[in-house]
Protein backbone atom coordinates (compact mmCIF):
# COMPACT_ATOMS: atom_id res chain seq x y z
CA UNK A 1 0.00 0.00 0.00
CA UNK A 2 1.33 3.47 -0.47
CA UNK A 3 4.19 1.93 -2.59
CA UNK A 4 5.11 3.48 -6.21
CA UNK A 5 4.71 0.63 -8.92
CA UNK A 6 7.36 -1.27 -9.27
CA UNK A 7 9.02 -3.16 -12.27
CA UNK A 8 7.96 -6.81 -12.47
CA UNK A 9 12.08 -7.69 -13.05
CA UNK A 10 14.29 -5.74 -10.68
CA UNK A 11 12.16 -4.16 -8.52
CA UNK A 12 13.14 -0.58 -8.68
CA UNK A 13 10.85 2.09 -8.66
CA UNK A 14 10.30 3.56 -12.34
CA UNK A 15 10.29 7.37 -11.66
CA UNK A 16 11.51 8.10 -14.65
CA UNK A 17 7.99 7.12 -16.06
CA UNK A 18 6.56 8.58 -13.51
CA UNK A 19 7.77 12.16 -13.95
CA UNK A 20 7.43 11.90 -17.47
CA UNK A 21 4.00 10.72 -16.91
CA UNK A 22 2.84 13.88 -14.95
CA UNK A 23 5.18 16.07 -17.50
CA UNK A 24 2.91 15.03 -20.08
CA UNK A 25 -0.16 15.40 -17.81
CA UNK A 26 1.22 18.68 -16.85
CA UNK A 27 1.79 19.55 -20.76
CA UNK A 28 -1.93 18.68 -21.49
CA UNK A 29 -3.45 20.53 -18.41
CA UNK A 30 -1.50 23.85 -19.27
CA UNK A 31 -2.76 23.58 -23.18
CA UNK A 32 -6.72 23.48 -22.30
CA UNK A 33 -6.15 25.61 -19.94
CA UNK A 34 -4.52 28.24 -22.23
CA UNK A 35 -6.82 26.82 -25.21
CA UNK A 36 -9.91 27.60 -22.74
CA UNK A 37 -8.80 31.01 -21.35
CA UNK A 38 -7.92 32.30 -24.66
CA UNK A 39 -11.67 31.12 -25.93
CA UNK A 40 -13.47 32.45 -22.88
CA UNK A 41 -11.90 36.00 -23.89
CA UNK A 42 -13.45 37.89 -26.69
CA UNK A 43 -11.60 39.52 -29.34
CA UNK A 44 -13.51 42.15 -29.40
CA UNK A 45 -17.60 43.76 -29.28
CA UNK A 46 -20.13 43.05 -32.41
CA UNK A 47 -21.95 45.61 -33.16
CA UNK A 48 -24.89 45.50 -35.25
CA UNK A 49 -24.75 47.57 -37.90
CA UNK A 50 -28.16 46.76 -39.02
CA UNK A 51 -32.15 47.05 -37.80
CA UNK A 52 -33.20 44.60 -35.54
CA UNK A 53 -34.86 41.69 -36.90
CA UNK A 54 -38.71 42.39 -37.26
CA UNK B 1 -43.24 40.33 -61.60
CA UNK B 2 -42.54 36.90 -62.54
CA UNK B 3 -39.71 34.60 -61.22
CA UNK B 4 -39.06 30.48 -62.44
CA UNK B 5 -36.96 28.90 -59.50
CA UNK B 6 -35.09 25.60 -60.90
CA UNK B 7 -34.45 23.03 -57.84
CA UNK B 8 -37.47 23.36 -55.65
CA UNK B 9 -37.13 19.66 -54.79
CA UNK B 10 -34.33 20.32 -52.53
CA UNK B 11 -35.45 21.85 -48.93
CA UNK B 12 -33.11 25.24 -50.61
CA UNK B 13 -35.06 25.82 -53.82
CA UNK B 14 -38.83 25.53 -51.51
CA UNK B 15 -37.78 28.17 -49.56
CA UNK B 16 -36.22 29.95 -52.01
CA UNK B 17 -39.90 30.03 -53.99
CA UNK B 18 -41.77 30.78 -50.86
CA UNK B 19 -39.70 33.65 -50.04
CA UNK B 20 -39.71 35.84 -53.73
CA UNK B 21 -43.64 34.96 -52.87
CA UNK B 22 -43.96 36.21 -49.79
CA UNK B 23 -41.93 39.32 -52.06
CA UNK B 24 -45.08 39.54 -54.44
CA UNK B 25 -43.09 37.95 -57.38
CA UNK B 26 -45.55 35.73 -58.76
CA UNK B 27 -43.60 32.24 -58.56
CA UNK B 28 -43.21 29.19 -60.43
CA UNK B 29 -40.75 25.89 -60.50
CA UNK B 30 -39.48 25.17 -63.71
CA UNK B 31 -37.04 22.55 -65.14
CA UNK B 32 -33.63 23.55 -66.27
CA UNK B 33 -34.63 22.58 -70.08
CA UNK B 34 -37.14 24.59 -69.69
CA UNK B 35 -38.30 28.07 -71.74
CA UNK B 36 -37.74 31.16 -70.01
CA UNK B 37 -40.12 33.06 -71.88
CA UNK B 38 -42.61 35.44 -70.10
CA UNK B 39 -40.61 35.69 -66.91
CA UNK B 40 -38.34 38.46 -65.22
CA UNK B 41 -35.47 36.46 -63.68
CA UNK B 42 -34.80 33.02 -63.65
CA UNK B 43 -33.64 31.63 -60.15
CA UNK B 44 -31.00 28.36 -59.79
CA UNK B 45 -31.38 27.07 -56.18
CA UNK B 46 -29.19 24.04 -57.83
CA UNK B 47 -25.59 22.87 -55.72
CA UNK B 48 -23.44 21.64 -58.62
CA UNK B 49 -24.45 20.66 -61.73
CA UNK B 50 -23.55 23.25 -63.80
CA UNK B 51 -24.58 21.83 -67.15
CA UNK B 52 -28.03 22.22 -66.30
CA UNK B 53 -27.39 25.54 -64.87
CA UNK B 54 -25.45 26.65 -68.15
CA UNK B 55 -28.67 25.00 -70.28
CA UNK B 56 -30.89 27.31 -68.54
CA UNK B 57 -28.74 30.21 -68.77
CA UNK B 58 -28.28 30.38 -72.28
CA UNK B 59 -32.71 29.53 -72.34
CA UNK B 60 -32.94 33.44 -70.58
CA UNK B 61 -30.48 34.25 -72.41
CA UNK B 62 -32.19 33.87 -75.88
CA UNK B 63 -35.27 35.37 -74.36
CA UNK B 64 -33.37 38.22 -72.70
CA UNK B 65 -34.12 37.14 -68.94
CA UNK B 66 -31.60 37.49 -66.08
CA UNK B 67 -30.23 34.28 -64.34
CA UNK B 68 -29.22 34.17 -61.27
CA UNK B 69 -27.34 31.54 -59.03
CA UNK B 70 -26.76 30.71 -55.86
CA UNK B 71 -24.40 27.97 -56.37
CA UNK B 72 -21.79 27.36 -53.75
CA UNK B 73 -20.50 24.10 -54.78
CA UNK B 74 -17.26 24.23 -55.45
CA UNK B 75 -16.66 22.03 -58.06
CA UNK B 76 -18.88 24.00 -60.49
CA UNK B 77 -16.65 27.48 -59.47
CA UNK B 78 -14.66 27.20 -62.70
CA UNK B 79 -17.27 26.04 -65.38
CA UNK B 80 -19.68 28.60 -63.77
CA UNK B 81 -17.40 31.67 -63.75
CA UNK B 82 -16.32 31.25 -67.72
CA UNK B 83 -19.37 30.65 -68.50
CA UNK B 84 -20.40 34.51 -66.88
CA UNK B 85 -17.44 35.59 -68.29
CA UNK B 86 -18.14 34.81 -71.92
CA UNK B 87 -21.62 36.50 -71.38
CA UNK B 88 -20.32 39.86 -70.48
CA UNK B 89 -21.66 41.85 -73.62
CA UNK B 90 -24.99 39.83 -73.07
CA UNK B 91 -27.92 41.97 -72.46
CA UNK B 92 -29.61 39.33 -70.22
CA UNK B 93 -27.29 39.46 -66.50
CA UNK B 94 -25.89 35.67 -65.49
CA UNK B 95 -24.77 36.37 -62.16
CA UNK B 96 -23.40 33.76 -60.18
CA UNK B 97 -21.97 33.38 -56.31
CA UNK B 98 -25.72 34.76 -55.31
CA UNK B 99 -25.21 32.78 -52.05
CA UNK B 100 -23.45 33.27 -48.57
CA UNK B 101 -20.45 32.45 -49.18
CA UNK B 102 -19.37 32.63 -52.23
CA UNK B 103 -21.74 35.94 -52.50
CA UNK B 104 -22.79 37.17 -48.85
CA UNK B 105 -19.13 37.08 -48.74
CA UNK B 106 -17.56 39.17 -51.14
CA UNK B 107 -20.48 41.84 -50.46
CA UNK B 108 -19.24 42.04 -46.86
CA UNK B 109 -15.80 42.68 -48.47
CA UNK B 110 -16.78 45.68 -50.58
CA UNK B 111 -18.39 46.81 -48.20
CA UNK B 112 -15.58 46.85 -45.76
CA UNK B 113 -13.18 48.17 -48.22
CA UNK B 114 -15.50 51.16 -49.10
CA UNK B 115 -13.68 52.78 -45.69
CA UNK B 116 -10.04 51.51 -46.91
CA UNK B 117 -8.13 53.20 -49.56
CA UNK B 118 -6.81 50.11 -50.95
CA UNK B 119 -6.91 46.54 -49.87
CA UNK B 120 -4.35 44.31 -49.50
CA UNK B 121 -5.61 41.04 -48.05
CA UNK B 122 -8.96 39.08 -47.38
CA UNK B 123 -10.12 36.33 -45.40
CA UNK B 124 -13.27 34.57 -45.20
CA UNK B 125 -14.21 32.32 -42.38
CA UNK B 126 -17.31 30.72 -42.25
CA UNK B 127 -18.93 28.12 -39.73
CA UNK B 128 -21.62 25.56 -40.01
CA UNK B 129 -23.40 23.78 -37.52
CA UNK B 130 -23.98 20.08 -37.54
CA UNK B 131 -26.66 20.59 -35.39
CA UNK B 132 -30.07 21.20 -35.36
CA UNK B 133 -32.79 21.00 -38.56
CA UNK B 134 -29.78 22.20 -41.52
CA UNK B 135 -26.99 19.31 -39.83
CA UNK B 136 -27.21 17.65 -43.34
CA UNK B 137 -27.34 20.36 -45.13
CA UNK B 138 -24.44 21.75 -42.89
CA UNK B 139 -22.19 18.72 -42.66
CA UNK B 140 -22.31 18.17 -46.67
CA UNK B 141 -21.42 21.80 -47.53
CA UNK B 142 -18.66 21.27 -44.79
CA UNK B 143 -17.40 17.72 -46.36
CA UNK B 144 -17.09 18.93 -49.90
CA UNK B 145 -15.26 22.44 -48.58
CA UNK B 146 -12.63 20.95 -46.35
CA UNK B 147 -11.41 18.42 -48.43
CA UNK B 148 -9.20 17.86 -51.57
CA UNK B 149 -7.37 20.54 -52.88
CA UNK B 150 -8.98 24.18 -52.32
CA UNK B 151 -7.14 27.28 -54.27
CA UNK B 152 -6.01 30.20 -52.32
CA UNK B 153 -4.58 33.84 -53.57
CA UNK B 154 -1.45 34.31 -52.23
CA UNK B 155 1.75 36.51 -53.03
CA UNK B 156 -0.35 37.91 -56.07
CA UNK B 157 -0.89 34.15 -57.67
CA UNK B 158 -3.24 31.42 -57.07
CA UNK B 159 -1.53 28.52 -55.27
CA UNK B 160 -3.51 25.04 -54.37
CA UNK B 161 -3.21 24.11 -50.42
CA UNK B 162 -4.91 20.73 -49.10
CA UNK B 163 -7.83 21.40 -47.32
CA UNK B 164 -8.89 21.01 -43.91
CA UNK B 165 -4.95 22.59 -43.52
CA UNK B 166 -3.97 25.32 -41.55
CA UNK B 167 -6.32 25.86 -38.59
CA UNK B 168 -6.67 28.24 -36.87
CA UNK B 169 -9.22 30.11 -33.88
CA UNK B 170 -11.70 32.60 -35.14
CA UNK B 171 -14.16 35.09 -33.21
CA UNK B 172 -17.44 34.92 -34.13
CA UNK B 173 -20.59 37.50 -33.19
CA UNK B 174 -21.94 35.20 -30.45
CA UNK B 175 -23.73 32.75 -29.54
CA UNK B 176 -21.06 30.71 -31.73
CA UNK B 177 -17.98 32.80 -30.55
CA UNK B 178 -14.34 31.25 -31.12
CA UNK B 179 -14.43 28.19 -33.84
CA UNK B 180 -11.48 26.21 -35.06
CA UNK B 181 -11.41 27.02 -39.19
CA UNK B 182 -9.02 25.29 -42.22
CA UNK B 183 -8.28 26.29 -45.64
CA UNK B 184 -11.97 25.50 -47.61
CA UNK B 185 -12.18 25.22 -51.06
CA UNK B 186 -13.95 28.13 -52.15
CA UNK B 187 -14.92 30.57 -55.26
CA UNK B 188 -13.87 33.43 -53.42
CA UNK B 189 -10.05 33.23 -54.25
CA UNK B 190 -10.61 32.77 -58.10
CA UNK B 191 -12.81 36.28 -58.33
CA UNK B 192 -12.36 38.38 -55.26
CA UNK B 193 -8.94 38.90 -56.75
CA UNK B 194 -11.10 40.98 -59.34
CA UNK B 195 -12.46 42.61 -57.71
CA UNK B 196 -9.91 44.13 -55.11
CA UNK B 197 -6.59 44.43 -57.88
CA UNK B 198 -4.37 45.48 -55.59
CA UNK B 199 -4.96 42.12 -52.87
CA UNK B 200 -1.89 40.19 -52.35
CA UNK B 201 -4.14 37.51 -50.32
CA UNK B 202 -7.27 35.86 -50.73
CA UNK B 203 -8.06 33.22 -48.31
CA UNK B 204 -10.95 31.18 -47.45
CA UNK B 205 -11.53 29.23 -44.26
CA UNK B 206 -14.19 27.03 -42.73
CA UNK B 207 -15.15 25.19 -39.93
CA UNK B 208 -17.98 22.99 -37.96
CA UNK B 209 -19.16 24.24 -34.57
CA UNK B 210 -18.98 20.81 -33.30
CA UNK B 211 -15.20 20.38 -32.58
CA UNK B 212 -15.16 16.18 -32.62
CA UNK B 213 -17.57 16.36 -36.42
CA UNK B 214 -15.23 18.90 -37.33
CA UNK B 215 -12.03 16.82 -36.81
CA UNK B 216 -13.64 13.46 -38.28
CA UNK B 217 -14.96 15.29 -41.54
CA UNK B 218 -10.99 17.10 -41.82
CA UNK B 219 -8.98 13.79 -40.54
CA UNK B 220 -10.97 11.40 -43.53
CA UNK B 221 -10.74 14.41 -45.63
CA UNK B 222 -7.31 14.24 -46.11
CA UNK B 223 -7.43 11.37 -47.26
CA UNK B 224 -10.35 11.02 -49.29
CA UNK B 225 -12.40 14.07 -51.80
CA UNK B 226 -15.60 13.34 -49.38
CA UNK B 227 -18.07 14.62 -52.02
CA UNK B 228 -18.83 12.48 -55.06
CA UNK B 229 -18.23 15.51 -58.49
CA UNK B 230 -21.41 17.63 -59.37
CA UNK B 231 -23.63 18.01 -56.08
CA UNK B 232 -23.45 18.87 -52.33
CA UNK B 233 -25.89 17.30 -51.74
CA UNK B 234 -24.56 13.39 -52.77
CA UNK B 235 -22.16 13.23 -49.61
CA UNK B 236 -20.02 10.07 -50.49
CA UNK B 237 -21.77 6.69 -48.61
CA UNK B 238 -19.25 4.68 -46.05
CA UNK B 239 -17.54 8.11 -45.13
CA UNK B 240 -20.75 10.20 -44.64
CA UNK B 241 -22.17 7.20 -42.35
CA UNK B 242 -19.55 7.14 -40.03
CA UNK B 243 -19.26 11.08 -39.85
CA UNK B 244 -23.08 11.35 -39.65
CA UNK B 245 -23.24 8.79 -36.97
CA UNK B 246 -20.37 11.37 -34.68
CA UNK B 247 -22.88 14.01 -35.11
CA UNK B 248 -25.16 12.20 -32.31
CA UNK B 249 -22.14 12.85 -30.13
CA UNK B 250 -20.59 16.36 -28.86
CA UNK B 251 -23.96 18.54 -30.15
CA UNK B 252 -23.69 21.82 -29.66
CA UNK B 253 -26.55 23.86 -27.29
CA UNK B 254 -27.23 26.04 -31.17
CA UNK B 255 -27.33 25.39 -34.12
CA UNK B 256 -25.76 28.92 -35.93
CA UNK B 257 -23.71 29.28 -38.37
CA UNK B 258 -22.07 32.21 -39.85
CA UNK B 259 -19.34 34.35 -42.29
CA UNK B 260 -16.99 36.57 -40.97
CA UNK B 261 -14.85 38.63 -43.63
CA UNK B 262 -11.35 40.54 -42.41
CA UNK B 263 -10.53 42.88 -44.89
CA UNK B 264 -6.86 44.71 -44.44
CA UNK B 265 -5.78 47.56 -46.11
CA UNK B 266 -4.33 51.15 -46.13
CA UNK B 267 -5.94 54.05 -45.07
CA UNK B 268 -3.36 57.23 -45.56
CA UNK B 269 -0.26 55.94 -44.24
CA UNK B 270 -1.94 53.45 -41.69
CA UNK B 271 -2.85 49.66 -42.14
CA UNK B 272 -6.13 48.99 -40.95
CA UNK B 273 -8.53 45.70 -40.64
CA UNK B 274 -11.91 45.98 -40.87
CA UNK B 275 -14.60 42.64 -39.61
CA UNK B 276 -17.94 42.23 -40.80
CA UNK B 277 -20.24 39.24 -39.90
CA UNK B 278 -23.28 38.01 -40.38
CA UNK B 279 -24.91 35.23 -38.28
CA UNK B 280 -28.31 33.25 -38.80
CA UNK B 281 -29.51 29.75 -39.51
CA UNK B 282 -28.02 28.05 -42.29
CA UNK B 283 -31.02 28.05 -44.60
CA UNK B 284 -31.60 31.95 -44.19
CA UNK B 285 -27.95 32.34 -44.65
CA UNK B 286 -28.39 30.05 -47.93
CA UNK B 287 -31.67 31.56 -49.72
CA UNK B 288 -31.81 35.20 -48.19
CA UNK B 289 -28.98 36.65 -50.55
CA UNK B 290 -30.12 34.28 -53.56
CA UNK B 291 -33.97 36.17 -53.11
CA UNK B 292 -32.51 39.52 -52.72
CA UNK B 293 -30.42 38.55 -55.82
CA UNK B 294 -33.40 37.58 -57.93
CA UNK B 295 -35.81 40.50 -56.64
CA UNK B 296 -32.64 43.11 -57.26
CA UNK B 297 -32.21 41.07 -60.92
CA UNK B 298 -36.23 40.88 -61.40
CA UNK B 299 -36.31 45.18 -61.41
CA UNK B 300 -33.28 45.37 -63.53
CA UNK B 301 -30.89 46.49 -61.01
CA UNK B 302 -28.46 44.20 -62.17
CA UNK B 303 -26.46 44.97 -65.28
CA UNK B 304 -23.76 42.79 -66.77
CA UNK B 305 -22.57 39.24 -65.83
CA UNK B 306 -20.36 37.92 -63.31
CA UNK B 307 -20.53 37.11 -59.59
CA UNK B 308 -22.73 38.98 -57.16
CA UNK B 309 -20.13 41.14 -55.39
CA UNK B 310 -18.91 42.40 -59.17
CA UNK B 311 -22.56 43.34 -60.10
CA UNK B 312 -24.21 44.95 -57.71
CA UNK B 313 -23.11 47.43 -54.74
CA UNK B 314 -23.38 46.55 -51.00
CA UNK B 315 -25.20 50.19 -50.57
CA UNK B 316 -28.07 48.18 -53.13
CA UNK B 317 -27.56 44.95 -51.66
CA UNK B 318 -27.50 44.81 -47.85
CA UNK B 319 -30.68 46.88 -47.42
CA UNK B 320 -32.43 44.11 -48.61
CA UNK B 321 -30.53 41.62 -46.25
CA UNK B 322 -31.79 43.56 -43.29
CA UNK B 323 -35.05 43.82 -44.28
CA UNK B 324 -35.27 39.94 -44.18
CA UNK B 325 -33.33 39.49 -40.79
CA UNK B 326 -29.66 39.05 -42.63
CA UNK B 327 -27.72 41.37 -39.47
CA UNK B 328 -24.34 42.50 -40.28
CA UNK B 329 -22.03 43.19 -37.53
CA UNK B 330 -18.93 44.86 -36.86
CA UNK B 331 -16.07 43.89 -34.63
CA UNK B 332 -15.14 46.80 -32.26
CA UNK B 333 -11.64 45.29 -31.31
CA UNK B 334 -10.87 45.61 -27.76
CA UNK B 335 -7.64 47.42 -28.31
CA UNK B 336 -9.82 49.85 -30.51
Amino acid sequence: MGKAKKDSKDGKTTRKRKILGLAALGAAATVLFRRNRRSAKPEGVWRDLGEPRA
Amino acid sequence: MKAAVIGTESQKGRRVARDLQEAGLETIAIDPAQSAAGFDVIVSSLEGFPEKEITSAEAAGSHGVPFVSGNSDPDSAEALIAFAESRQSSDAPVVIGCGWSPGLSGILARLAAGELDEVRRVKVSWVVSTSGPDRNRALARAMLSLSGSAVTFENGAWTRRQAGQEGEEVFFPEPIGWKAVHIARALDPLTLPGVFPAAERVVVKGGISEPLVGRLVRRIGSRVTLASRGSIERTSGAYGQVIRAAQGFGQSSHSWSGVRVDVTGTTGDATKTISLAVVDQLSNLDSIPLVVSAILAARGEIVGSGTLDSRVTPESFVPGLTQRGLRVARLVRRDS
